[in-house]
């Protein structure tokens, strides 16, 4: 029915104005009336218009400035703190003025202030307010550190080493992985031919266009109340609660309008040091990082290494996958572990492979902290599988397309842990719809030989993963106009999950758009429904959305419903994962060594796509990153200082550097999914760099890449 | 040290004493409280502080408020007329131009001071229009498509 | 961070206020208000140079074009006779930063930053202009027209917009009487652009571009730094030359 929007007719407006004829084919033949259709997004006129508003953009009468003071030393230990007396009308707060000094997360191993061991060049030591931002700023400059500083730990790779300078008395290990799965020594043993790489990935910033930024003040019900540009408001306040030894009735937390996140934004960044002035002035306060504390300080993709050892059939079959990967967490874990384990678990690619295993080690480095960052570890381990299955078709005569073909996964087959694939697995009807584009005709047809082709796929799980929280609340109320306000605390952080949520609400109700009320990322009433990330949203909310509206439809009134993401029973971490087929053209300038990328098209299969537009952005969105990923951006590190410091030398893709962009939809269903979805807004990040580096090696075939960014002087044709 | 600025902001006129080393950008936020106009870099290489002088766009951060004497001034705020979006604006909202949304006042701005020049621009001078400015959710793609949708209809007129 | 700015409506006053006050000129104010944002100092004093029209001025005569030193790069690009006689430069001006950027940045703070990566220079050398002065502010840049002249630019950056130049080249070309003239300038390749007497020299009276290339290797001394690596800098700087030769002799 829907699914194959195909080049650029745009799908405009959404359900006919005929409500009638759309309610006949909604009640009598089941057709939805809104999912699936581009509904506009309901917060898009506000943020048109400069009229939303961003923690940044918040303002009270004789609120505070706030500045964190920043260790410039990488490594070492606190001995003293000097701060002169504050003069008049300015503040200053350290470690010692809170009841805890810790960040609640995983390991728990990252302070509030930095107050004796300091990791990483910029680690917070004080936050300094005043009624200006330049007197903030001038008196924080006043405040000097004794630091006897230790030797610096740079590079991840000698992180376990016995000499490595040791960021913690046990050691630089943060984490350890293993998983194994069938006989690899067999497998090998079976195979035709065998491939072993070890490739290099780099350090990638969020880039976020709206930097880190909170708002505090005491409200008409006397809490410290929170506005931040978060991913996870009900954290937050946990957060404030356990620093400040707060109750959660004295603190409110909610999210402002969030300009990005991409998982930069799960976890503390500014909003626990303006509520900490707040807290002990009564005075409203503001922290907005600029962007050169973002881009030096703010967290990171993971850095790493991944090995991977791959045996093929002489049909291509995949029979055994060794892997590993070193991740550089940076001086403290926050989502570490998650993301070492959702990498390896996602190191086999959407393939059935039978013998896998997969060993990782998360380690500490005197680096800004890594942590969530859309793809949370697939975009590095993907490159190996996709790179050797395009070594192995180039070997075999295969088509690129078709080696996948021949080792996609299917439902029921178990995957990388040895869980089997029990929801929607359509992947192979990905490759097949791949195999009937534009694209791919163009592909095959091309006779210039200036301009490369190049394949690859990936998957994305969704949801948080076994073994952690992963509930949702919703409430439904139908208002006595006939309206109906649906609220959960989830944050949309501009991916358009309020939109698609609303479209959800109003399906299962029966009703048009205009009659949902959809409120988010207040924290208020509402349960804990957790982060913004891992993505859930849709189907998570949408999930307990749908739970509580019927409900309401039943009986009227107002419903509140909790709605748990399904965990796997498989060995795995796990449930369900989105696939995405992408296909890069591009042309290389042999002077330069600049990769041109011309067009990317893509396709995905994610369940039942509820808003095509909303959905397409988003695959845009992470295929461009991905190009900065592939081709421009990097952190470098040399004794504990960034290279990089704003977004002149950062460098993201502008729309001159960004492709021609087109995707399809496959077309397919989640039985668990709200109306079929599953969850999409970060699958578009994993395979676009493989699928350049296969496009680049066929018109560079001498030129073995294996690290990013990709390196311009090895495509040289020198003269 | 502060001069007197006269001037129109978005139709109005103002005047008033401003700091010498204050940037446009921060007049705007902090003195007349517009916060459509975004600080997203500081540096003039983002593009989300995007404003137009005298129809001609500027970063607002690079820009010195009293460089706008005698001169017009507009701002996000000020593209709509009496409550209805202009055609760009809701291109941008039609085509899923808008995600996070905060760069998008000074995209649209970018895309406003294209248009004035180039009325009917090619794909390849609508990205060009554009290269001042920063997106890091969408793509560009829809932006594209936007732009190109208000000039067809404006050369179908 | 504080400063006096100084409007000044004549190019005399200007350059009084700037001796009186010590202070720095102010043009687009795309590199100053930049420093200033990095906590870089700068001047108690501007001077600025925003309401002094001769300053702004693009004019063509019979023989020459002159352009005003606060001329914005966007008034540089969309004057036409540049297009047709200074295709360097023109390339250079559509090439800088981005549409805001090109809106206010000026040929005279570029030729002024004394930054290697300031991408109007090379072009400036390889066409060679007066430079007209007023003790020590500039005025205006006039070029020659000369239908003989061929000129080309090319710059290389990490991305295609709002990008510092890893490296630029600038090569022009004109045959008088049978007397060859070749001026090559290469950009972010050494601590200042570099004009390359000897490669021009080379080039203007062999045409030898496989030796020029070797020279060229003598004239620059690129570093390793965060845009690009020596290595890569030489290699690109090769190799554009010999594009950029082949394109203004052909």
């Amino acid at each position: 029915m829907c699914g194959n929007l195909l080049e650029k007719q745009k799908p405009l407006l959404y359900y006919t104005t005929d409500v009638g004829e759309n309610l006949f084919l909604h009640r009598v033949l089941g057709v939805p009336m809104i999912i699936g259709t581009s509904v506009e997004r309901l917060d898009a006129k506000d943020k048109a218009r400069g009229a939303a508003l961003y923690s940044g953009d918040y303002y009270k009468e004789g609120m505070l400035h706030c500045v964190l003071v920043r260790s410039k030393i990488s490594h070492g230990l606190l001995r003293a703190l000097h701060i002169p007396t504050c003069p008049e009308g300015i503040c200053c707060y350290t470690a010692s003025d809170l009841v805890s000094n810790v960040i609640p997360s995983v390991c728990n191993d990252q302070p509030v202030f930095a107050s004796d061991h300091i990791r990483y060049q910029g680690e917070p030591v004080a936050v300094v307010a005043a009624p200006s931002l330049e007197q903030a700023r001038a008196f924080a400059s006043t405040i000097t550190m004794d630091i006897e500083e230790l030797p610096v730990l740079d590079n991840y790779e000698e992180a376990l080493s016995d000499s490595a300078p040791r960021l913690y008395e046990q050691g630089n290990l943060c984490r350890s992985f293993h998983s194994e799965k069938g006989n690899l020594e067999e497998s090998f043993r079976e195979s035709a031919f065998v491939f072993e790489e070890t490739f290099h990935m780099p350090m990638q910033c969020h880039g976020f266009m709206e930097p880190e930024a909170a708002f505090t003040y005491v409200d008409e019900k006397g809490r410290l109340s929170l506005v931040s540009s978060t991913q996870n408001a009900w954290a937050d306040k946990n957060t404030i609660c356990s620093v400040l030894g707060l109750s959660p009735e004295q603190v409110d937390s909610r999210a402002g309008v969030v300009g990005g996140g991409f998982g930069g934004k799960d976890g503390n960044t500014a909003q626990v040091y303006p509520a900490i002035v707040t807290h002990f002035t009564g005075k409203p306060a503001q922290l907005v990082f600029s962007r050169e504390e973002n881009i030096r300080y703010g967290m990171k993709r993971h850095p790493g290494t991944v090995k991977a050892k791959v045996g093929f059939d002489h049909e291509g079959h995949i029979l055994g996958l060794d892997g590993y990967m070193c991740l550089d967490t940076g001086a403290y874990a926050i989502l570490g572990p998650a993301v070492l384990g959702l990498g390896l678990e996602h190191m086999t690619g959407p393939y059935f492979i039978p013998s896998v295993r997969l060993n990782g080690h998360l380690v500490y480095t005197n680096h800004a902290p890594a942590s969530a960052m859309r793809g949370f570890g697939a975009p590095q381990s993907a490159i190996a599988i996709e790179t050797f299955l395009n070594k192995a078709a180039e070997k075999l005569g295969l088509d690129p397309l078709e080696i996948r073909k021949r080792n996609a996964i299917h439902r029921g087959q178990s995957g990388s842990m040895g869980g089997r694939m029990l929801h929607c697995t359509e992947f192979a009807k990905a490759l097949d719809q791949f195999g009937n584009s534009a694209f791919y005709r163009e592909m095959r047809e091309n006779q210039d030989p200036t301009i490369g082709y190049g394949i690859a796929a990936g998957m994305m799980s969704s949801g948080m993963g076994k073994g952690v929280p992963d509930d949702c609340y919703a409430t439904v109320e139908q208002k006595p106009d006939g309206t109906y306000l649906v609220t959960t605390s989830l944050v949309d952080i501009g991916q358009g999950s309020q939109t698609t949520l609303a479209m959800i609400a109003a399906e299962t109700l029966g009703v048009p758009i205009s009659s949902i009320d959809m409120r988010m990322g207040f924290t208020e009433g509402q349960g804990n429904s957790g982060s913004t990330a891992a993505s859930r949203s849709t189907f998570v909310a949408g999930n307990a959305i749908h739970k509580a509206a019927l409900q309401v439809k039943e009986h009227g009134g107002r419903a509140e419903a909790k709605y748990v993401f399904p965990e796997t029973t498989e060995e795995g971490i796990h449930a369900f994962f989105s696939y995405m087929v992408q296909g890069v053209k591009l042309k290389v300038d042999r002077t330069t060594g600049e990769v041109h990328v011309l067009w990317v098209h893509n396709v995905t299969e994610t369940g039942k796509v509820i808003n095509p537009t909303l959905m397409e952005g988003q695959a845009f969105g992470g295929i461009v990153m991905s190009l900065g990923y592939a081709l421009s951006e990097e952190v470098r590190y040399k004794n504990g200082v960034s290279l990089e410091n704003g977004m002149a030398n950062y460098i993201m893709p502008t729309s001159m550097d960004a492709p021609l962009l087109t995707n399809e939809n496959v077309d397919a269903y989640e039985e668990e999914g709200p109306f079929g979805a599953k969850g999409v807004a970060e699958c578009s990040t994993v395979a676009l760099a493989p699928a350049i580096i296969a496009a680049v090696h066929m018109l560079c075939p001498d030129v073995a890449i294996t690290k990013l960014p990709i390196d311009r002087l090895a495509l040289i044709r020198r003269r | 040290m502060s001069q007197l600025l006269r001037c129109t902001i978005n139709g109005k006129s103002f005047e008033g004493m401003v700091r010498d080393d204050m940037t446009l950008l921060r007049f705007l936020r902090d003195e007349l409280h517009l916060t459509g106009t975004k600080e997203g870099c500081g540096e003039g290489d983002c593009g989300a502080c995007t404003v137009l002088v005298d129809g001609i766009s500027v970063n607002s951060c690079l820009f010195l408020a009293l460089n706008a004497q005698g001169r017009e001034v507009l701002t996000i705020e000020g593209i709509e007329k009496d409550g209805e979006l202009s055609k760009i604006q809701k291109a941008f909202i039609r085509h899923g131009a808008i995600q996070c949304g905060f760069c998008s006042p000074g995209m649209i701005m970018s895309a406003e001071a294209l248009l004035r020049k180039h009325p009917d621009p090619s794909p390849e001078e609508i990205r060009r229009g554009l290269g001042g400015n920063i997106c890091r959710c969408t793509g560009y793609q829809q932006m594209v498509d936007a732009i190109r949708e208000v000039a067809e209809n404006r050369r179908r007129i | 961070m504080d400063f006096r700015l100084h409007f000044p409506s004549t190019v005399e006053d200007a350059v009084a206020i700037k001796k009186a006050t010590g202070g720095s000129y102010l043009a687009g104010g795309t590199i100053l208000m930049v420093d200033r944002y990095h906590g870089k100092p700068v001047a108690k004093d501007m001077v600025s140079l925003e309401r002094i029209d001769a300053l702004h001025a693009i004019k063509e005569t019979a023989d020459t074009i002159e352009i005003g030193a606060a001329c914005s790069f966007t008034q540089i690009e969309e004057f036409p006779p540049v297009k047709e006689y200074l295709w360097a430069l023109y390339l250079s001006t559509t090439e800088i930063g981005g549409p805001q950027v090109r809106n206010r940045g000026t040929i005279g703070g570029n030729w002024c930053s004394r930054s290697p990566a300031s991408d109007a220079v090379a072009p400036i050398l390889v066409l060679n202009p007066e430079v007209r002065m007023v003790e020590d502010l500039v005025v205006s840049f006039v070029f020659r027209k000369d239908q003989a002249l061929r000129s080309a630019f090319r710059k290389v950056g990490k991305r295609t917009s709002l990008a510092v130049s890893i490296l630029s080249i600038a090569v022009s070309f004109t045959e008088e009487n049978g007397k060859r003239r070749v001026r090559v300038a290469v950009g972010s390749a050494a601590p200042t652009v570099r004009f390359c007497k000897e490669t021009s020299r080379v080039l203007s009276e062999s045409g030898d571009i496989e030796a020029a290339k070797d020279v060229l290797m003598t004239e620059i001394s690129p570093i390793d730094d965060r845009w690009g690596s020596a290595e890569y800098r030489r290699v690109v700087a090769r190799g554009l030359l010999d594009e950029l030769y082949k394109e203004v002799t052909e």
